[in-house]
């Protein structure tokens, strides 16, 4: 009984003999978190580590770990702060390029040189074009830093961008003012052009059939009905053009950031946890 | 002896928890379905006569029509909700011709589901700052929404 005592008491005094918060010990955890992608709690722990250590390497795991977490400004930021002395500078200003475009921070890109970007930095650069509303550059410049099989795609959006198919909310307003519901069909609401068409249709026959039968007061009515219907879709048919044009845009901007993605924003993957 | 060894490993296990266990315990979950059911607002605001005029029309049509009716409105707002937030937040003709608009969009069922995104309550969402002049927006059918 005195040996387990004995071995109990031992056992303890070992097991609090070990350091667990020592910053070796929490950069060991937090490379086992970053390994598990695990980011959130991994950044937490390089962050206390970075409290007795100046590091590089562990600057560089933060900003990508909070990059990872989408907290795209901080990324940044960090990125930023990554020196020219450092094996990580050049991959660091890639990163901070992209995440700019992750926290969708286009006004950054104006005051970047693109005289001493890189390839990565330069088609990054660009790909910020295709998002923000400065004007596009010339389109053999635009496509200069990109390869040829990435060529294709990056044209395909830039001309898209260049000469967006959007619907003017004039056109439909006007159509709808001559034939209601053809605004919306212009718009490519069909089934909401259709139903305006049946129901203006069906309040200015009401109104027609009872003035002509002697009911002028429901004929009034119908009437007064119809007019609200009548001009309530010229309105919508103007709004259903401009929410066209939103959903253009979306769906554009979706299409630009999975090519992105795809390609990882044409930066290297990393091999921090072979 | 042996209770004292007992005692002696539980205490010192208990005596030095790791405080990440706090830090990243489970959390309480309540397993409650929340309540979709959002009460009517009667109030009038007489500030504004012609609002005022409209919300009493759409208070009546509360009290004397859709509580008996039932809770039919595919929207989220239903069509009478968002006539009352169209008034209020342009004017009684902007208000009416969005109103407009809108009975038409609810008339109009064939594959409405796949055009609106969700709102959490299971309906679709449409409210009326999606429609305004200036600030016409696009919201992704595959969104749900969260908030009232």
């Amino acid at each position: 009984m005195i040996r387990i005592f004995l071995f109990v008491i031992i056992s303890i005094n070992f097991g609090y003999s070990q350091n667990f918060h020592s910053p070796e010990n929490r950069k060991l955890f937090a490379d086992y978190l970053f390994c598990s992608e695990d980011y959130l709690r991994a950044v937490i722990e390089y962050e206390e580590y970075m409290k007795y250590y100046n590091n590089d390497t562990i600057l560089f795991k933060i900003a990508f770990g909070y990059s990872k977490i989408e907290k795209y400004n901080r990324a940044a930021e960090l990125f930023n702060k990554i020196s020219i002395q450092s094996d990580f500078y050049y991959r660091a200003r890639s990163e901070y390029l992209k995440s700019l475009l992750l926290a969708e921070n286009f006004e950054s890109f104006t005051s970047i040189d693109s005289n001493e970007a890189s390839i990565t930095e330069l088609k990054l650069i660009n790909s910020a074009y295709l998002f923000n509303g400065l004007k596009l550059p010339d389109k053999n410049e635009f496509l200069l830093p990109f390869s040829d099989s990435e060529k294709n795609e990056m044209l395909k959006f830039y001309e898209f961008k260049k000469e967006s198919p959007y619907k003017s909310p004039l056109l439909a307003g006007i159509f709808s003012t001559v034939v209601p519901g053809s605004g919306k069909l212009y718009t490519n609401q069909i089934s909401e052009g259709l139903t305006s068409l049946v129901l203006n249709g069906l309040f200015a026959f009401l109104s027609y059939n009872n003035f002509k039968n002697d009911h002028p007061t429901r004929g009034w009515i119908f009437a007064g009905v119809g007019a609200f219907f009548y001009a309530g879709n010229i309105y919508g048919s103007a709004v259903s053009a401009n929410i066209y044009n939103q959903r253009v845009d979306y769906e554009y901007k979706e299409n630009v950031k999975v090519f992105l993605e795809t390609h990882n924003y044409f930066i290297e993957r990393y091999e921090f946890c072979k | 002896m042996k209770i004292i060894s007992v005692l002696v490993l539980l205490l010192s296990v208990y005596a030095f928890p790791q405080s990440e266990k706090m830090k990243w315990g489970k959390s309480d979950y309540s397993y409650s379905i929340e309540s979709t059911e959002y009460g009517r607002d009667y109030s009038i605001n007489f500030e504004n006569p012609v609002n005022a005029v409209a919300k009493s029309f759409i208070n009546a049509y509360w009290f004397l029509i859709s509580d008996l009716d039932g809770d039919n409105c595919p929207f989220h707002p239903s069509c009478s909700a968002f006539f009352v937030d169209a008034v209020e937040e342009s004017n009684i003709v902007t208000g009416t011709l969005l109103f407009f608009d809108r009975f038409t969009r609810d008339a109009s069922i064939v594959g409405r589901y796949n055009r609106y995104p969700k709102h959490k309550s299971g309906r679709l969402y449409d409210p009326a700052y999606l429609y305004y002049p200036g600030s016409a927006a696009y919201i992704p059918p595959s969104k749900v929404i969260d908030k009232e």
